[in-house]
């Protein structure tokens, strides 16, 4: 997958938690508006109740004082209760009307007005007076008012006496509630006995949208002589509660938010990918370079055997040469000849540390025309002592005329020892290794070929495969970086087991323009 | 410097040659080789000397050309010359005997004083060789009775831990002497010793 484009999986995923994102935040204003209403409901509700029961209980005050006038005197006092009356009803709008009734009589019925405030025609309370008639004393009641709608009126017997007189105060419930205490969507209602007395339609509808929730307040009030029915209502539209802007901030600025965390992830991940690589390669390089190593401890081995021959001739000679000129009777012909041994040896001892250094050479690739005989003549001449310590015969049979491919020769030269190494291992003691150049076409090849145990068909499909080994001590890196190598030039390698049995291994190259 | 040839196997013709050069400014009597079949087949048993073997050659170790002498009965001191300073090569060589290991490139004194050592223990060798063919000739009585004498006691008191008369005693010394073709007791002392197997 590609770490800079996120999977198609990822995406969806992503946007699925946006979705849920903005739906919850979406769910969760909802459910702030509607709790803020509903708060605001209460208290609304709470401070109407006090109110209105405040209000109704200072009923109860007006008509315990009209009362107390009534009975203070006898003859009823009635100027001393006009004057009381009209101040009540001016300084209490809602008490609309006081009246003074005399109930009637037994075997009488209707019931006569002494007196009303303000003045005008009395209203009939004869359905009235049997009621109130029946009060107990000091008990206020509520009653509807069979004359005008839309008020009710409150009724309290002053007398016991015959006849008896009462007190009716007409109340206008509207005025109970002043509209600067009511919220503009609060629906008010004021009931008595199941029957409504006032309703107040809330000043402004709900939103747009459907209604989502319908908060309630319902508390009766709290007076004996007037338990209304205190009821709100406060519906809820959609459009009251979603507020579109700030749910658009939240769906943009999450989005950006996920896509942020998104390209974070992505990054981190494209990081710890890429470090993985860099580990792995930098793994390898170094494997690559211990087996390189390692052959050329191998090597370097082998050289300080090949040198010490050298060293010890010239250190011999020499000493037996500083004795000859010493030795009254030394031979001058004998001191020459240790000399030209030393300059022998010396210049023996050159071509070795030549060698050497073409071989360990750290210089970069730099394919250049080469002859293929001469690499396979180095890399033989390189290894022949050691092979021949184990009893391993080195064959070169090289094409004539020398071929010649654009290689680097050291990394060819790797390669042969590579695989002239392997044979080696797989023979043990004893054989033989044929190393042989051919002309093929357009092509060159280098074979080697031994005549060991051959290649077992399992290892066969994994020979070039990196770090694959049937050696105990080896690192399996050997034919992989000689494949490596090969490809570079433009060459490759095959390994199989060749028709007389043993391990048959086939370098192609294309063949250098030079011919 | 003793007459004892030396005897040289190395594969590499230069270093055979530089060595040889080398020891013979000294006086020395070598014998070069270059391969080990040919050394093996050239060697001569009655002539005994020094041998200068190389460890690593083709084919035949150096270890195993040792080997090979000792299976023929030839101990002559060893010394073992490489290229390498192999411990483990080297403590194989002295587990085989090899008298001296000599690492390549080789310092003339260094290699003077091993030969030296070598021929001095090769003089060792052979004198315990004649000591034995000689003592080799005395009966079961007679080495009793020589070795005692080596070990200081007289005749009478060699006759008494023998529980025989000193008269036999003297008898038994005069047929040693006649054996031996000496009557001297330091001679019966260098005898008996050189005589001893080597411990």
């Amino acid at each position: 997958m590609s770490p800079i484009h996120p999977p198609l999986k990822t995406l969806l995923w992503t946007g699925l938690l946006w979705l849920g994102l903005v739906g919850g935040f979406a769910a969760y204003s909802i459910r702030e508006q509607v709790s803020a209403a509903e708060g605001e409901l209460e208290t609304a509700g709470r401070t109407l109740h006090r109110l209105i029961s405040q209000k109704v209980a200072q009923h109860d005050a007006h008509l315990t004082g009209l009362v107390a006038l009534i009975t203070a005197a006898d003859p009823i006092p009635e100027g001393a209760i006009r004057q009381v009356s009209q101040s009540i009803v001016r300084f209490y709008p809602r008490v609309t009307a006081i009246h003074l009734v005399r109930l009637p009589m037994p075997g009488e019925t209707g019931a006569l007005t002494i007196l009303s405030e303000p003045e005008g025609p009395a209203p009939d309370f004869s359905s009235l007076a049997a009621p109130i008639a029946a009060q107990r004393q000091g008990q206020v009641r509520t009653y509807s008012d069979p004359a005008t709608s839309g008020r009710y009126l409150l009724g309290k017997r002053a007398t016991y006496g015959n006849p008896g007189i009462a007190v009716v105060v007409q109340v206008d419930p509207s005025r109970l509630v002043e509209p600067e205490d009511v919220p503009a969507r609060l629906h008010l209602r004021l009931s008595f006995d199941g029957q409504i007395i006032f309703e107040r339609p809330a000043a402004k509808g709900p939103g747009a949208g459907p209604l989502i929730a319908t908060p309630h307040f319902s508390q009766t009030i709290d007076s004996p002589s007037q338990p209304f029915l205190l009821e709100g209502d406060r519906p809820i539209a959609l459009g009251d509660v979603i507020r579109l802007s700030p749910l658009l901030g939240f769906a943009l600025v999450s989005a950006l938010i996920l896509m942020a965390v998104q390209f974070a992830l992505a990054q981190r991940r494209k990081a710890r990918q890429s470090e993985q690589r860099a580990g792995l390669l930098e793994h390898e390089t170094r494997l690559a370079h211990a087996a390189r190593v390692n052959s050329l401890g191998e090597l370097a081995s082998g050289i300080a055997h090949e040198l010490t021959q050298p060293l010890t001739a010239l250190l011999s000679q020499s000493q037996a040469a500083m004795r000859l000129t010493t030795m009254p009777d030394g031979d001058p012909a004998l001191l020459a000849q240790a000399l030209e041994a030393n300059v022998r040896e010396a210049k023996r001892a050159g071509l070795i540390l030549k060698r050497m250094r073409d071989y360990i050479s750290n210089r970069h690739p730099a394919p250049v025309l080469s002859d293929l005989n001469q690499i396979v003549l180095s890399v033989a001449e390189l290894m022949r002592p050691d092979l021949e310590r184990h009893q391993i015969r080195l064959e070169t049979t090289l094409v004539q005329p020398a071929p010649e491919a654009v290689v680097d020769p050291i990394e060819m030269e790797q390669v042969l020892h590579n695989l002239i190494r392997n044979a080696a291992h797989a023979l043990g003691t004893g054989g033989f290794i044929r190393v042989e150049t051919w002309l093929q076409g357009e092509s060159t090849l280098v074979t080697v070929a031994d005549n060991g145990p051959g290649i077992p068909p399992d290892v066969l499909p994994r020979l070039f495969e990196p770090f694959f080994t049937t050696k105990q001590d080896g690192m399996g890196l050997g034919l992989s970086l000689c494949e490596t190598l090969l490809g570079r030039v433009g060459g490759r390698i095959e390994g199989r087991n060749g028709e007389a049995g043993g391990a048959l291994f086939t370098l192609t190259l294309p063949l250098g323009d030079a011919r | 410097m003793s007459g004892f040839p030396i005897y040289l196997l190395d594969d590499d013709a230069p270093v055979r040659d530089a060595l040889s050069l080398l020891l013979q400014t000294y006086g020395m009597k070598v014998e070069s080789f270059g391969s080990p079949e040919v050394f093996l087949a050239h060697l001569d048993e009655g002539r005994p000397g020094c041998l200068i073997l190389d460890l690593r050659m083709p084919m035949i170790s150096g270890l195993q050309v040792q080997e090979r002498l000792q299976a023929r009965g030839i101990d002559w001191p060893t010394i073992m010359i490489t290229g390498h300073g192999d411990v483990n090569a080297c403590r194989r060589a002295f587990k085989a005997g090899v008298m001296d290991f000599l690492t390549k490139p080789i310092d003339e004194q260094v290699l003077l004083d091993a030969i030296q050592a070598a021929f001095q223990a090769l003089e060792t060798l052979l004198e315990r060789k004649e000591a034995r063919d000689q003592l080799a000739g005395l009966t079961e009585r007679e080495r009793e009775v020589l070795e005692m004498v080596a070990k200081g006691l007289s005749s009478k008191e060699i006759a008494g831990a023998l529980d025989v008369s000193a008269r036999t005693i003297d008898a038994h010394r005069a047929n040693i002497a006649e054996k031996l073709g000496t009557s001297s007791v330091a001679d019966f002392v260098r005898l008996s010793e050189a005589g001893k197997p080597p411990r």
